[in-house]
């Protein structure tokens, strides 16, 4: 190739370098690698996110007219509530977070994804194992242990299915070629080891051989808050770290908090949970040290929080144009905010009022779908047209979504959070009843609230309806492309 | 670089850069830019672990698996471990949930089925040598009380309830203000005793009038 004639990487993009053009290359052969698998897993993701907010949507209604579906077992609230929960903790937000974290993991180690076949059968199995634990819940088999309710039966298939993932995503890193590990990276990898750690143990602990008293609220409430925020949280900070540096094009603010943020998260959170129990009958030093490290968490939080913030500083007007930007920032500020609030929530003072109330719902709600939802929208808005190389055909279906889910989410903590705290107030007073139509009691006072619940609900229907439109549509327009042209060319041996 | 950096505006419909080596509009893989750490950072830090370490110590107590209290501070929790329980109001409560189901709660029974308590010469002996036996294994068969007959059974406590709490049940019986009684209080060493003593009558069913009647009030020292 002579010195005076273009490359063909420069003949298709000549605004680059060689350099540049070749690293888009390898990009683009790791995008193709990831086609299939990351495709497999968004599309479950989106199925089960559909179905998880149907359950949510029927449980909501029940709790404020207690009527609605009474007659049918399967639909019962101790049922449809558990179904709910594992629909979105297991079926969308994992299956959507696993294609994140290999994606990702890919991209970073320069190294594309090898035999995705493998990944492809175990998603199938793990799809497999949440329609059967789902089925299982409705049917009345629900172990009844908060976060774990899927039977016995089932988690066994998850767990594999998980295990084959989680060691193809250590595998690609095995095989990395940059040798520079990324902020991101270290998110991704911990949480594809933290999450085997505390699902085997709560497993085996609460299920296989439980443990007996209060040793199993300990263990109950130690898994549910860390599966949160050790499974979830670091994905959804990992995805942060890539997408707002990788959309802006300028680095992340400083490397030193990037390493304080990830060491004090790994130190502190492992000790939460514990917090949950003040006021029952645990040794006091459990609950204490529970206490302080959430009240610690504020380290992580902040200072992820700062190289965030600092990162998007002088740059909050590209929100406008940029969707995938817009999630990923709703996403990080609501996990500053929903983290600060339950710092302040696990104190023993707040925790004795908010406790047992709507308000910690709110809580679980503005951490699982302010944040961590939201960063996984944006990164499924930004992964999908790269690895099938099609654009998304409506701009105005994305906008739809994201105001309709963060109206929607905003309209459902806010007054849950007053409300859950008023509800708090009304049931440490003894002279507040129960139960009593006629007057002021724990239970009618929630109703409106309960209420503003259901139509928020609505509303975040209304942007999962258009993201799914959306979705549809891309696909529609990939199969027809593939129909119409060969199969892209590979580039990478160019 | 690149006039437009928002890799996700949706482009022009139709247009799909079917060719491209990955999204031309797209930038390079992020970094991170080294910048020392600010003071202000640092002090944020040590304030937050400094605080951590005070509070972990001022309300563990003394770290112990049966220090409840978080106020009790260190050492102070070793008092605090076992509660000295008030035998008159743990044997109310149980009181309650076990034997006023049929002697009610006002202890008064239910006339021709369950004999009184209040003023029963049985409950106000001198000795609670007789009660402790009906308690841990029961009664059953003909009895009089305050000049009344009663043809019923009790049903056995010996394994529904420990030594504590069947002392405290009938400290409170023979103490209750309210009936006027002023007996003896019970030891859970006196239960223990006779429990001991009487292993084997639960085989044997339980106890009749005539049988305790032959007892003495007070249980002889061994």
């Amino acid at each position: 190739m002579s010195a005076t004639s273009p490359s063909i990487l420069q003949a298709l993009s000549p605004s680059d370098t060689e350099d540049v053009a070749q690293r888009r290359a390898l990009l683009a052969e790791i995008d193709a690698s990831c086609r299939g698998t990351l495709m497999l897993f968004f599309g479950a993701a989106l199925v089960w996110l559909l179905i998880g907010t149907v359950f949510a949507l029927i449980a909501s209604w029940k709790m404020h007219s207690p009527d609605f579906l009474a007659d049918i077992p399967w639909l019962t609230f101790g049922r449809v509530r558990p179904a709910h929960l594992n629909a979105v903790v297991f079926g969308f937000a994992s299956e959507a977070a696993i294609a994140v974290t290999l994606w990702l993991i890919c991209r970073l180690c320069r190294a594309p994804l090898m035999h995705g076949w493998v990944v492809n059968i175990a998603g199938v199995f793990w799809n497999i194992g949440v329609a059967i634990g789902i089925g299982g819940i409705l049917a009345g088999h629900s172990t009844a242990i908060e976060w774990l309710e899927i039977p016995g039966y089932a988690t066994p298939l998850l767990f594999v299915s998980y295990a084959l993932i989680a060691i193809w995503g250590i595998i690609t890193f095995r095989f990395r070629r940059e040798k520079h590990l990324y902020v991101s990276q270290w998110y991704l990898l911990a949480a594809l080891f933290w999450f085997p750690w505390l699902y085997s143990a709560a497993q085996i602990l609460l299920i296989m051989e439980p443990v007996r008293g209060v040793v199993q609220a300990t263990v109950n409430w130690w898994f549910a808050h860390n599966v949160l925020g050790l499974w979830f949280t670091p994905i959804g900070i990992g995805a942060i770290y890539y997408f707002i540096p990788k959309v802006l094009g300028i680095p992340v603010y400083k490397y030193s908090l990037s390493v304080i943020g990830f060491w004090s998260l790994a130190l502190f959170y492992n000790w939460n949970g514990m917090h949950h129990l003040v006021g029952g009958p645990l040794p006091a030093w459990l609950i204490t040290v529970s206490i302080v490290a959430s009240v610690m968490m504020t380290i992580p939080v902040v200072t992820v929080g700062l190289n965030h913030h600092f990162t998007m500083w002088g740059s909050f007007h590209k929100l406008k144009d940029s969707p995938v930007l817009r999630f990923m920032v709703f996403g990080g500020m609501s996990y500053t905010v929903t983290s600060l609030h339950g710092v302040l929530l696990a104190l023993r003072s707040v925790s004795e009022v908010t406790h047992f109330t709507h308000s910690t719902i709110a809580h679980a709600h503005q951490g699982m779908y302010a944040f961590f939802t939201m960063v996984m929208f944006g990164a499924i808005y930004y992964i999908v047209p790269r690895i099938i190389q099609v654009e998304w055909p409506s701009a105005r279906l994305i906008s739809i979504h994201f105001w309709a889910s963060a109206i929607g989410i905003m309209l459902y903590i806010v007054p849950l959070i007053i409300g859950g705290t008023l509800q708090g107030v009304a049931m440490i007073n003894p002279d507040v009843p129960f139960l009593d139509p006629n007057k002021y009691s724990v239970v009618t006072m929630t109703v409106p609230y309960l209420r503003v619940r259901s139509v928020s609900g609505f509303i975040i229907l209304v942007g999962h309806l258009a993201f799914a439109t959306s979705f549809i549509w891309i696909v529609a327009r990939w199969i027809k492309a593939a129909r119409q042209h060969q199969p892209t060319p590979i580039v990478s041996n160019v | 670089m690149n006039p437009d950096p928002d890799n996700n505006t949706p482009a022009a419909a139709g247009v799909v850069a079917d060719l491209a080596p990955a999204d031309p509009r797209e930038h390079i893989e992020p970094n991170e830019a080294q910048r020392p750490m600010s003071l202000w950072y640092v002090t944020f830090l040590c304030l937050f672990f400094g605080w951590g370490g005070y509070y972990v110590q001022r309300y563990s107590a003394d770290y112990g698996a049966l220090s409840y209290d978080e106020n009790a501070g260190f050492g102070g929790a070793k008092t605090n471990i076992v509660k000295q329980v008030d035998p008159y109001v743990l044997g109310k409560r149980l009181f309650e949930n076990v034997c006023a189901k049929c002697h009610q709660p006002d202890g008064h029974g239910v006339a021709g089925q369950y004999p009184p308590l209040v003023g029963s010469e049985w409950a106000l002996a001198s000795g609670p040598a007789r009660m402790v036996r009906i308690a841990l294994d029961g009664l059953q068969g003909p009895i009089t009380v305050k000049g009344a007959g009663y043809n019923n059974t009790m049903t056995p406590h010996r394994d529904a309830l420990n030594d504590q709490q069947l002392a405290a049940i009938l400290t409170y019986v023979r103490t209750q203000k309210e009936w006027g009684h002023n007996a003896s209080a019970v030891a859970p060493e006196e239960v223990a005793g006779i429990r001991n003593k009487t292993k084997d009558r639960a085989a044997l069913g339980s106890w009749t009038a005539a049988e305790l009647l032959a007892l003495p009030d007070h249980e002889p020292r061994p």
